[in-house]
């Protein structure tokens, strides 16, 4: 009966174009409502208490802390900087700017923990200029969107900050993790940009002049050192994860403030407004979503669910292709986030169960919802890439196919082979 | 409405950016102190998640504001015009519920905690949990305005801000 009300009402909810973040506090609110099992001033307090106790976790602080780092990033001179790093990298090969492309995500990806920025920052400059290259616009839309996804893979990432602290493991280890996949994702990618650049013949970048070589590593060094800080930091037990991702914040304003010299105060208050804007998106959906799983977690639900899989199967690797299936489909119609929160505490003691290690299932979720982020119908990196190329969502979906067959490779590699994931994390003892 | 509204919104933004930026600013004086100075703080933690507890409302209220909220509209953009208003309508009524119910358990735990005082920093518990109403009562504003001025489409696809 409590189950039916729910899954009916998160439908309708959604369906309705109601907010996520709202669809996850209304559902409970409504459900217990309608059920009576509480008395209504008793469920507000309930409702308001959860979301405080949601939001109120020092871990979660390096979710804004990680998202105006990038913005700091995308405002000042550095993403400039750090293409013409790209560019000196890959830039001669054939379809130098696409393989730029992906390069500079993956830049981007050790700094900032979202996909979107990422998207936005890498794509308004890019895009353009792949154009009057005269690559396919497409293309171009295809390779920025998709991408773009590294980011929340490779360390630091919010969505991983996430699953730590519902999970409760380690961040440095899910960070550790992520570093292979993200790179293989990384490596995927640029071979089928090489692929068809050779094959549609797209233009070489110019090689740079050797005297501008050091200053180009010079300027674009004070921005690859941030990444360092960070993981070092973390890894080495000198910050926790918010505390480095608040340094990497000072970091990078000090940086854009007298050295590059590109912001100003009223630019920096403008970053603050839009960090706190788009963290808020990130934080209200943990709040609202804490009397949601609380529901779950009374109704008994996770454990109904391992019950209705073991009646089907019990080979550990078949659960995971079904649960990955399952992840894909999610992830194209909700939101990363929402998802991460809702089905943490349902399939994570299910897949315990069956000898899967957390950390690896961490992985493989979040890659997993990630590429829907990519997906048509409602894959919002691949929204935003078409607006800024000016093309429709038909004709990047064709040109993105073989970019998403790339990045299930990686995930099949990734669920079937756990070392991959796992090597890195137990070579520092977690 | 559409005025309160956007006078609410001016006053959100200063306040946000004075509590994010403090939250940035005390625990990078965390870190300062236990390294440089060797005398790490007690009570930084607490006053950081405080503070992402405002911030999460203030900016809550200011993407509320902007529509930025993230929203499924694959099936809303479908339907015709005439049922897509008349829709959002209904989407505008359900969110202004959902604020109400945390805005009056906001007022309810304020009420409850106004004597106790918090572990670290000994300020009135209250404090954060006021967090909760008064965000709550800057969503409402908008939504109501929202509701009855839709001027802009609702829902969004979650482009981010700038």
């Amino acid at each position: 009966m409590v189950i039916t009300i729910m899954v009916i009402s998160f439908a309708v909810f959604l369906l309705m174009g109601v907010p996520i973040a709202f669809v996850l506090g209304l559902v409970p609110a409504t459900t217990l409502l309608i059920t009576g099992t509480i008395d209504p001033l008793h469920i507000t307090q309930l409702a308001a208490q959860k979301m405080f106790t949601g939001i109120d976790s020092a871990i979660l602080m390096a979710v804004p802390f990680f998202i105006m780092a990038g913005n700091l990033m995308a405002a000042g001179g550095m993403t400039r900087r750090l293409l013409k790093f790209c560019n000196l990298l890959v830039g001669w090969l054939r379809g130098g700017l696409a393989y730029i492309n992906v390069a500079i995500s993956m830049i981007f990806a050790g700094i900032t923990g979202a996909a979107v920025a990422d998207t936005s920052a890498v794509g308004s400059i890019l895009i353009p200029a792949m154009k009057e290259e005269g690559y396919d616009v497409d293309f171009a839309a295809a390779v920025t969107a998709t991408s773009s996804t590294i980011g929340p893979i490779i360390p630091p990432s919010i969505p991983f900050i996430i699953y730590g602290s519902l999970s409760e493991t380690s961040i440095a280890a899910l960070f550790l993790a992520g570093m292979v996949p993200g790179l293989l994702l990384g490596i995927a990618m640029m071979g089928v940009v090489g692929y068809f650049s050779r094959k549609r013949n797209y233009p070489k970048g110019k090689m740079l002049a050797l005297k501008e070589v050091p200053g180009v590593v010079v300027e674009a060094g004070l921005v690859l050192i941030l990444p360092l800080i960070i993981l070092g930091g973390i890894l080495t037990g000198v910050f926790t994860p918010t505390e480095s991702a608040c340094v990497a914040c000072f970091y990078a304003l000090l940086i854009s403030l007298f050295v590059y010299k590109d912001i100003t105060l009223k630019k920096l208050q403008r970053i603050i407004i839009s960090t706190g804007a788009t963290s808020s998106l990130v934080m209200l959906v943990v709040g609202m979503a804490s009397l949601f799983s609380w529901l779950l977690a009374i109704e008994e639900v996770p454990q109904l669910i391992t019950h209705l899989i073991m009646g089907f199967t019990e080979n550990k690797f078949l659960i995971l292709i079904l649960i990955n299936i399952l992840l894909l489909v999610i992830g194209t119609f909700m939101e990363t986030t929402a998802s991460l929160i809702i089905l943490t505490p349902v399939l994570l003691p299910i897949v315990t169960k069956f000898g899967v290690d957390p950390i690896h299932f961490g992985v493989m979720m979040v890659l997993n919802l990630v590429i829907g982020l990519t997906t048509p119908p409602v894959g919002v990196c691949l929204f935003i890439a078409c607006s800024i190329a000016e093309t429709t969502l038909e004709r990047v979906t064709r040109a993105i196919v073989p970019f998403l067959a790339a990045s299930f490779a990686v995930l099949v590699i990734c669920t079937y082979w756990e070392w991959i994931i796992l090597a890195l994390p137990r070579l520092f003892n977690f | 409405m559409r005025l309160v509204s956007d006078i609410l919104d001016n006053i959100s933004r200063y306040l946000l950016v004075f509590t994010l930026s403090t939250m940035a600013v005390v625990v990078f004086t965390q870190v300062l102190f236990r390294y440089l100075l060797n005398f790490p703080l007690f009570w930084t933690e607490e006053l950081g998640r405080y503070l992402l507890v405002w911030s999460s409302l203030l900016g809550g209220a200011i993407a509320l504001k902007r529509h930025e909220h993230i929203a499924v509209t694959f099936l809303t953009d479908r339907v015709p015009k005439k049922f897509r208003a008349v829709i959002g309508k209904c989407a505008m009524l359900l969110i202004i519920f959902q604020i109400a119910i945390l805005t009056v358990g906001g007022v309810e735990l304020v009420y409850l905690t106004k004597l106790q005082t918090s572990p670290a920093l000994r300020i009135p518990m209250a404090l954060p949990y006021l967090a909760l109403p008064v965000g709550g009562c800057i969503m409402l504003v908008h939504a109501l305005a929202h509701l009855f001025d839709p001027g802009q489409p609702g829902g969004n696809d979650g482009n981010t801000p700038d």
